[in-house]
């Protein structure tokens, strides 16, 4: 299934690049020819089936969406799942936004109590921060939906304001994707009972920001010879030739986080450090910031956690610098590291 | 780590020096990374007394100048004398000959001795009618120089000022430090005076090259640029730090981390030695001057946008 949706992508790349008429690049978007483009393009296995149901199509990406959600083929709350980070919760991406308003919202919403005034203010919020760049458009995407799930899932209604500003910004994302056609004003499809009630004036500032570009008429010829080079790329990746780096945005959950007992060799002391802290960031509402170091983030968090799990976040990040810095290497520091990295996860587990 | 705790012993945890720990310490990772301090406060804030008691505890050979306006580079560095006994010259060496020479009010000097002084802690060699000679190690000057007074003062040039390693600023103490002077002044005066050598050259020199041992990793140096680089290009800042700024940092961060008895630096010593070696070389926009930016605020600005070394 990935070889197929890569080969569709690149058969995609490639005709891009056999059309010289076409631009490569439209400034201020991604190069759609650069393998970092691609890479992000290949982030999400589920993007990639999206992808290839879409290439078959003769709709622009937002008319696709639109059609689909209201054929209920798609339902308008998982449809941010084309392009977000999938693998993080609400929770994670509350806690790594670090706003107090919001945090105290999805609490709201936990405990069933969430005013409309508060939702709405909330959400202007996220937009701005949307439209100040401080907040990309796939976690706010993201955000959106983890807030529809979060209500459906209390039982309380989803409020019309949320689900139009999701359509906007899923519109947006996969206008961002640029593989989409550029809407044909004679063929496009109309849509008379529209799911997702959109501003009529940020439809139109969305149709200005849209890239020129189009999907290109794929010449035979190139599909071919380049469905052959895929063909041929994945049978020696098949046969043991060294593969690609997976790719994929960031997974971490606190359910599912490893016990330290499955890693092996050396590097253990500071993967295990870096996961300890992303689970304790996550349990505190500390984040370690870029610039903080590993000696300040313990000292932050003592202001913060109980002794058993400070303790032995300690012991993790003597193990760590010793181990990073101080080059020491050997069983015993990966197994002291190993031993302070199960104490964190249980002292988690019990708060 | 044995000179840090024999001068915190004698000297703080005796409390002849109050509230000077971290003055204390940055002079003594000074000494261990081969460098030189200025120590800038205003009058009366005990930067002689400080400078004084560590020279005194190290079993060194110790001289003081004391600055002024019409001292001469002849009378740090010394002179040839015709002696007539046996008719010939003889070298006077100046008080440059030494371990431990402290400088006070290294501003008060006019420029000519200020840029013989300056060469001399350069070089580690001074050069007196055409003989060089090499200055005896350890070496270390100790400077202080008050910010306020502008009367008959000669600011040192930047170019200059680069050759300390470290500028120590110091200021008043608390309250309750300064009650505790108060209570005790007699006594602390009569503790400065007899305080002796306990910490024997062979011992300090052998700390020196210790503390040149301690490791560092890539991504520290990696950090360490970072830092200096990010300074040339903030915006409050005319003339950021120069690679020997990078140098200093990275001595001082190896003597910091010696003196918490580590044998590797971890980026806590990088940020701890930031301003030390980073305040005196920084040099700002006067527009930004004007509005109340100092070089510490750069730094502290620079350090908390440079992200530490990951993972």
């Amino acid at each position: 299934m990935r070889y197929l949706a890569v080969a569709l992508v690149l058969t995609l790349l490639v005709a891009q690049v056999a059309q010289a008429e076409l631009p490569k690049h439209t400034p201020g978007f991604p190069d759609v020819g650069s393998w970092q483009w691609l890479e992000e393009i290949l982030k999400d296995p589920r993007l990639l089936e999206a992808l290839r149901a879409l290439t078959g199509a003769e709709l622009s990406y937002r008319e696709l969406l639109e059609s689909l959600i209201s054929r209920e083929a798609l339902p308008v709350d998982r449809a941010g799942e084309l392009g977000t980070p999938l693998g993080k919760d609400l929770k994670d991406l509350v806690a790594e936004l670090g706003d107090p308003r919001l945090k105290a919202l999805v609490e709201g919403i936990e405990s069933g109590r969430v005013s409309q005034e508060e939702l709405t203010r909330v959400l202007e919020y996220l937009e701005s921060l949307r439209a100040s760049g401080t907040l990309d458009l796939s976690s706010y995407v993201a955000l959106l939906v983890g807030l529809a799930d979060a209500l459906r899932e209390r039982g309380l209604e989803v409020p019309p304001e949320l689900l139009s500003r999701l359509g906007t910004a899923l519109a947006d994302l996969l206008n961002t994707l640029q593989l989409g056609r550029a809407p044909r004003p004679a063929e496009a499809p109309t849509n008379p009972e529209p799911s997702l009630p959109r501003p009529e004036s940020r439809a139109l500032a969305l149709e200005l920001q849209l890239p020129a570009l189009s999907v290109p008429w794929l010449p035979l010829g190139y599909v071919l010879v380049a469905l052959a080079a895929i063909a041929a790329v994945a049978l020696a990746l098949r046969a043991g030739a060294p593969r690609l780096p997976k790719l994929g945005w960031p997974r971490v959950r606190p359910s599912t986080a490893p016990t330290g007992a499955e890693e092996v060799g050396e590097p253990d002391a500071v993967k295990l450090y870096w996961r300890a802290v992303e689970l304790v960031s996550k349990a505190t509402g500390t984040p370690r910031e870029d610039h903080v170091t590993h000696r300040e983030y313990l000292a932050r968090l003592s202001a913060l956690a109980a002794e058993p799990l400070l303790d032995s976040f300690s012991e993790l990040t003597r193990a760590y610098e010793l181990y990073r810095y101080g080059g020491v290497r050997g069983a015993d520091i990966v197994e002291l590291a190993r031993t302070a990295y199960t104490k964190v996860v249980e002292s988690l587990g019990r708060r | 780590m044995f000179i840090m705790k024999a001068i915190k012993g004698e000297l703080l945890d005796s409390g002849i020096l109050i509230e000077r720990g971290f003055e204390v310490r940055a002079i003594v990772a000074c000494l261990l990374a081969r460098g030189h301090a200025l120590i800038e406060g205003v009058p009366g804030v005990a930067k002689t007394y400080t400078a004084k008691s560590i020279a005194k505890l190290l079993s060194l050979d110790f001289r003081r100048v004391q600055m002024t306006p019409d001292l001469l580079p002849s009378d740090i560095v010394g002179y040839y004398v015709f002696d007539q006994r046996t008719a010939e010259f003889r070298l006077r060496k100046g008080p440059i000959f030494t371990n431990i020479l402290l400088v006070d009010e290294i501003n008060r000097a006019s420029p000519r001795t200020q840029s013989a002084l300056l060469e001399a802690m350069q070089e580690r060699q001074v050069t007196i009618e055409g003989q060089t000679l090499k200055l005896e190690e350890p070496f270390m000057v100790l400077a202080t120089q008050n910010p306020i007074e502008m009367e008959g003062v000669f600011p040192l040039p930047e170019a200059q000022v680069d050759r300390f390693l470290a500028k120590i600023v110091t200021g008043y103490v608390s309250h309750k430090g300064f009650v505790e002077l108060l209570r005790r002044v007699y006594e602390i005066e009569q503790a400065i005076e007899n305080l002796k050598p306990v910490i024997p050259k062979e011992v300090v020199l052998e700390e020196i090259g210790r503390a040149t041992e301690v490791r560092v990793d890539d991504a520290v140096l990696d950090y360490i640029a970072s830092i200096v680089e990010e300074t040339r290009v903030h915006p409050a800042v005319r003339l950021g730090g120069s690679p020997r700024a990078g140098i200093a940092m990275l001595k001082l961060a190896k003597a910091w981390a010696y003196l918490d008895e580590r044998n590797y630096v971890i980026p806590d010593d990088v940020k701890a030695v930031a301003k030390l070696a980073l305040v005196h070389r920084i040099i700002l926009k006067p527009e930004y001057e004007i509005q109340g930016v100092t070089s510490e605020r750069v730094v502290e600005s620079v350090l908390s946008k440079v992200p530490v070394p990951k993972p």
